[in-house]
């Protein structure tokens, strides 16, 4: 162990002496070197893909959640993610409409334009907001069979 | 005898055990079906008003993750633009993504981008863009659509992801 030691003590004084040679006797080698990493703010976010409701569930609500994960921002900005419906929240066909309801951790969103359903902070590295589906149907339809659809659209944008 | 009789009393207990827990399995096995069939409808949301001894519905339903991208960089003249385009491994199985890239260039939205199908895992490097762009910052929306790994390639609830192009 002592030879071990007196080894190791003997490099690093090789090595201190080494460095000090060139920091004296080589005017030329002093310089600068700018060394940089660009990170770039990024972001994940897990929208509802498709939400069905048939005959036999229309009156219960639906909940899908939306989340924003491994968030990465620059400082001082916030990440807000907004929804918009296709339709102005209608499932239709060629033959008619079925309207539903849509709420964002318990706020009714109505409209047609962007409407902001959650803020994810600075600093913070996730966040999420619960969705609650609701088909307006009451009783039976007495439209024509098929299927009714809508699309929403969810808008993501750091500010 | 008694031995015999209360051997053949335990077989028969058994038997009906055996053909009991089959019949409840295939009820399981047939319940489990029927709430995982495909979705029908094209967008996002639907309502399928199918007769009474038709009915199905598809709750067993995840999210699709798209990525954040909020800046990009290309040299002003150039049409080759570097991306950061992906289809997160989370949608493996389920979901591609194409990619929409436009820009607002004087006033005006223009198309720079439309991808093909992204599998899940794979991700676009660099893009030939439509037009070139001179020096400058321009807001832009990635607009991605996913769609289900069917037969039909069902669309679905898509996404805008506002970000910016630095034509430097």
């Amino acid at each position: 162990m002592k030879i071990l030691k007196a080894a190791m003590a003997l490099i690093m004084a090789a090595a201190l002496t080494q460095s000090e040679v060139i920091d004296e006797n080589d005017s030329e080698s002093s310089g600068s070197v700018s060394v940089g990493y660009s990170v770039s703010a990024s972001y994940e976010v897990t929208i509802p893909a498709n939400v069905e409701f048939t005959d036999a569930d229309k009156n219960t609500a639906i909940e899908r959640p939306l989340q924003a994960n491994n968030v990465l921002l620059e400082e001082g900005k916030h990440l807000n993610i907004y929804v918009k419906s296709q339709n102005g929240f209608r499932m239709v066909n060629n033959e008619g409409y079925i309207e539903y309801t849509l709420h964002a951790n318990g706020s009714l969103i109505s409209g047609t334009d962007n409407v902001k359903i959650l803020t994810v902070s600075p600093g913070d590295k996730s966040g999420w907001v619960l969705l609650s589906f609701t088909s307006a149907l009451s009783g039976d339809y007495s439209g024509f069979a098929g299927n009714y659809s809508d699309t929403l659209t969810f808008t993501v944008e750091m500010v | 005898m008694n031995v015999e009789k209360k051997e053949k009393k335990r077989k028969t207990i058994l038997v009906i055990i055996f053909i009991a827990a089959g019949f409840m399995l295939g009820i399981a096995i047939g319940f489990f079906a029927a709430h995982n069939a495909p979705a029908k409808t094209e967008g996002g949301i639907g309502f399928t008003v199918v007769p009474e001894n038709n009915l199905n519905d598809s709750h067993a339903e995840n999210g699709v993750t798209v990525p954040g991208i909020t800046s990009m960089s290309v040299k002003a003249g150039s049409d080759r633009l570097v991306t950061g385009f992906y289809n997160p491994v989370e949608n493996k199985d389920k979901y591609y993504l194409t990619f929409q890239l436009w820009a607002e260039i004087n006033g005006k939205d223009e198309l720079l981008y439309t991808s093909g199908l992204v599998e899940p895992g794979n991700s676009i490097y660099e893009i030939k863009l439509n037009k070139t762009l001179e020096k400058g910052t321009y807001n832009a929306v990635i607009h991605i659509q996913p769609y289900r790994m069917n037969k039909d390639l069902t669309p679905t609830n898509n996404a805008d992801i506002k970000a910016v192009i630095k034509a430097v």
